[in-house]
């Protein structure tokens, strides 16, 4: 079985058909990422439409130096930092207004759950772009601190620092939140 | 220690997801600080928050899109790159029999027949009276299938084009003459030997509307094994998953078990089966 790097490096020598393995592997964690990035569903997939068009556009600058994951997710925050630049900003989306609950739990535990989950939401979505986008790496994409730092290009400390105030600052808008729904 | 020490070595303990507590040292450190404490446990809350939220899936339009937009660059880059063969039939000819070829191309020459009859055939039905004469019904009947037989000459004729994107417009021109058994035998051909994977995939989307035709799908079936792209045999497993009988989706993971299909392929049919598929 091919790692990711293999994938990619025979996507870079021609063998384009590799990309199909390497986009169903991907597509749904892309797509997760745009997502909590604040992007709409259209949006979201359009994101990873126009990530796999750059991956085919750039893949003889694809060096195997890093993971493909911190390369793929690389082009998709420059796909999104694009679009962000481009409208300024204005498209925060709530990934969980248009969904259903599916579960077990009782309808309390599922309101409270409810609750929760629109509170994280909702501190998520109000965060810098920066700020978000470490936390939805490290706890939604789960990618490792080494991966983060990798794709962020710096080095551990500093993303130690920046991701300890990124949860400081989520915990504080969670907190005037909470409050203010009290 | 710094704080933020104890932060990365919690979101490690959280994506492991194994339970494991902070090393002694770390937890004295977390319960002497209460701002320390309160942030771990915020943390503790927003990673196992969301275990009751069903992941939001793209849709299968993302899928058709991407799967678009590869299989054109693959042509693209194909036609960019014509093999030395391809180039030298495409070298227009300079002799004499060479000229009164391209001037009596059957191609054209069938689809301005097809016209003229068309016309004709408007023409006599426009002008007969309600009920017309055994004479009549017999004109237009004839008419009828040499318009059938062009419809399937065109068709074959544009099959046959050397060019890849003229043997794409060829397998779309087919769609409506599938019923001939001729131009589907000759779609499943070229679905078994067309060197551009755009025209294969173009065969598949085109059958797909006669899918409830068992022989159709044993053909498909049988051209999965003989197809040298990953995508090609892709599109042919995501078709006959979708809307084959469960006898061709049983072959389908016969193959996957008898190691008969591309690893990428196979990775993939790992990746999407699901027990209940499998069974």
């Amino acid at each position: 079985m091919y790692s990711e790097q293999d994938l990619m490096l025979k996507v870079k020598e021609g063998q384009l058909g590799y990309l199909a393995n390497l986009f169903e592997k991907n597509k749904q964690g892309l797509f997760s990422f745009f997502v909590r990035m604040g992007l709409n569903r259209a949006l979201s997939e359009d994101m990873v439409q126009e990530t796999f068009v750059r991956v085919l556009a750039y893949r003889t600058s694809y060096r195997a130096e890093s993971t493909f994951k911190a390369w793929l997710y690389r082009i998709a925050r420059n796909t999104v930092s694009d679009h962000f630049r481009k409208m300024g900003n204005q498209e925060i989306h709530d990934p969980f207004v248009e969904q259903d609950f599916k579960g077990e739990n009782s309808p309390l535990e599922i309101l409270e759950d409810e609750h929760q989950h629109s509170m994280f939401d909702k501190a998520l979505a109000s965060l810098p772009v920066e700020q978000r986008e470490i936390i939805v790496l490290s706890r939604f994409q789960q990618f490792s601190y080494q991966d983060i730092a990798e794709l962020l290009n710096c080095n551990l400390n500093t993303l130690k620092t920046r991701m300890r105030t990124a949860i400081e600052k989520l915990h504080e808008r969670y907190q005037v939140l909470c409050g203010e729904a009290q | 220690m710094k704080h933020e020490d104890i932060i990365a070595k919690k979101i490690e303990l959280l994506q492991a997801g194994d339970g494991q507590n902070l090393p002694e040292e770390m937890q004295q450190l977390v319960d002497s600080s209460p701002e320390l404490a309160s942030e771990i446990s915020f943390m503790e809350a927003l990673w196992q928050a969301d275990n009751h939220q069903p992941v939001e899936q793209p849709s299968q339009q993302m899928d058709a899109r991407f799967y678009q937009m590869l299989s054109q660059t693959q042509s693209e880059l194909n036609s960019a790159k014509p093999p030395l063969e391809a180039t030298t039939k495409n070298k227009p000819d300079s002799t004499l029999s060479g000229w009164l070829t391209r001037l009596f191309n059957p191609q054209p020459l069938a689809t301005m027949a097809l016209l003229v009859m068309v016309f004709g055939l408007g023409y006599v039905t426009n002008n007969t009276s309600p009920e017309p004469t055994p004479h009549v019904s017999a004109v237009v009947s004839k008419l009828e299938q040499k318009i059938e037989t062009l419809n399937t000459m065109v068709a074959l004729n544009m099959l046959n084009d050397q060019s890849a994107s003229g043997r794409l417009a060829g397998v779309s021109y087919s769609m409506s003459n599938q019923a001939n058994g001729k131009v589907t035998q000759t779609l499943l051909q070229l679905l078994n030997s067309d060197s551009s994977s755009a025209v294969r995939l173009a065969i598949v989307d085109t059958v797909s509307q006669r899918l409830n035709e068992e022989k159709l799908q044993n053909q498909l079936l049988d051209s999965i094994t003989k197809q040298d792209s990953p995508i090609v045999q892709i599109a042919l497993i995501q078709l006959l998953l979708k809307d084959g009988s469960q006898t061709s989706k049983k072959q389908i993971y016969a193959l996957l078990e008898n190691n008969q299909l591309i690893d990428e392929v196979a990775d993939y049919l790992n990746v999407i089966k699901t027990p209940a598929q499998e069974a």
